[in-house]
């Protein structure tokens, strides 16, 4: 098997009326790494994701996934992979348990009573246990999602803004949860945030995305010596108010 | 290959929702028995005025019934669909290893047994209120069903 768990070759998506939302992109992910997706609104950040869990059928390139094709292979590699994003709803008229019971079903996870009581366990679910989804707040929404996202212990974990729309306690709360169970299951993540301190604490290397394209790549420490700035925020403003130092892509 | 444990979740996800929804048992319950409160009057009606036409009004709660039943087994597959739309859970269930194939059998389970429920109810209740059996029809009806 590879030493990258994700593999993505000249990934172009191209919407109908000829907007192309993800022009061409390669990156590959090593296994237990968690890498960044950065990048303004309208980069193609949430439209790679999709197409990486099977939800957007690419224009043109390849995904490769634990050496398998997706979508060819798609059932087989979403039961090994997982999701979370604050702008797909969980069942909003369902309790949380029962959330949890209907997604452990469709994962196809036979023993799912010894997941869901250690889930409920470790993400602090107890008290709006049997609540509707709907009725919950932002941030016990986002735990309810993070507890989905985990319920069959992925290897590939894709997070879209996980920590969107959480105050600062609580988004703390949820990075530390991820990072330990990346560190206990040796997981790999790919994250897309907008969240610059988010990104600069997780992430190995990040990669950002303007209009489609990957325009540069590299550690967070990397990318803040390259532009000379003091943090990845300073970083992201460069890139999109005066470009990238060399274009990646292009130049590859 | 369809894994009926995957089914079974999808099945699960609209069982949990109709338990919960006393709006969902009125149109499960509520309206079915208005529907046969009138026909069955209806039937009361023709049969003491036109005397010994008890066969009309019999065809009458049959057809009622079995309008009922086809109607609601259309709903059930169509609004199971939509709900999916309203609560925007696509994204959530298309991306589990659930296939396509087993999530259309889920949606008919789930109008199956939905259906199942309100038949026996209707059925109950026509032969309890109007004396009329619905299987006295015969067995043939389960042709009408199939479609």
């Amino acid at each position: 098997m590879s030493d990258n768990l994700l593999i993505v070759e000249n990934l172009t998506k191209i919407y109908e009326g000829n907007t192309a939302a993800v022009q061409g992109i390669s990156f590959a992910v090593p296994a237990g790494a968690t890498y960044g997706l950065l990048g303004g609104n309208g980069a193609g950040k949430t439209t790679t994701l999709s197409m990486i869990l099977g939800l957007l059928t690419p224009t043109s390139g390849k995904i490769t996934i634990f050496d398998e094709d997706m979508p060819k292979q798609k059932r087989s590699l979403l039961a090994r992979m997982n999701f979370s994003s604050p702008y797909v709803d969980m069942v909003g008229n369902l309790s949380v348990k029962e959330n949890l019971i209907v997604f452990a079903h469709l994962y196809g996870l036979r023993d799912y009573k010894q997941r869901i009581d250690s889930l409920i366990t470790s993400l602090q679910l107890e008290k709006f246990l049997n609540r509707q989804v709907r009725s919950l707040s932002a941030g016990q929404i986002t735990r309810t999602s993070l507890a989905k996202s985990l319920i069959n212990t992925p290897r590939l974990l894709v997070l879209d803004e996980p920590t969107a729309s959480l105050d600062p306690d609580t988004a703390d709360w949820v990075r530390t949860h991820l990072e330990n169970y990346q560190r206990e299951q040796n997981a790999t993540i790919l994250l897309a945030s907008h969240n610059m301190g988010e990104v600069e604490r997780m992430c190995n290397n990040i990669l950002m995305m303007q209009n489609g394209k990957i325009v540069d790549r590299g550690t967070p420490r990397a990318l803040i010596d390259k532009y000379g700035r003091q943090n990845m925020e300073e970083v992201f403003l460069h890139i999109s108010r005066q470009g990238a130092i060399g274009m990646v892509e292009e130049a590859a | 290959m369809i894994d009926l444990f995957r089914v079974k979740g999808m099945v699960l996800r609209h069982y949990y929702v109709h338990k919960q929804s006393p709006a969902r048992l009125v149109n499960m319950i509520g309206w079915p028995a208005v529907n046969m409160l009138l026909w069955g009057f209806m039937n009361s009606y023709l049969a003491k005025t036109y005397g010994g036409e008890a066969y009309i009004a019999g065809t009458l709660i049959a057809g009622a019934v079995c309008w009922d039943v086809y109607m609601r087994a259309c709903w059930g597959t169509t609004t199971a669909v939509y709900e999916e739309f309203w609560f925007r859970t696509l994204g959530q269930i298309h991306s589990t290893p659930l296939r396509p194939a087993e999530l259309i059998l889920s949606y008919l389970l789930s109008s199956l047994y939905k259906l199942a429920f309100t038949f026996t109810i209707i059925t109950i209740m026509v032969m309890l209120l109007f004396g009329f059996n619905f299987f006295s029809i015969g067995w043939d009806f389960i042709l009408y069903l199939l479609p």
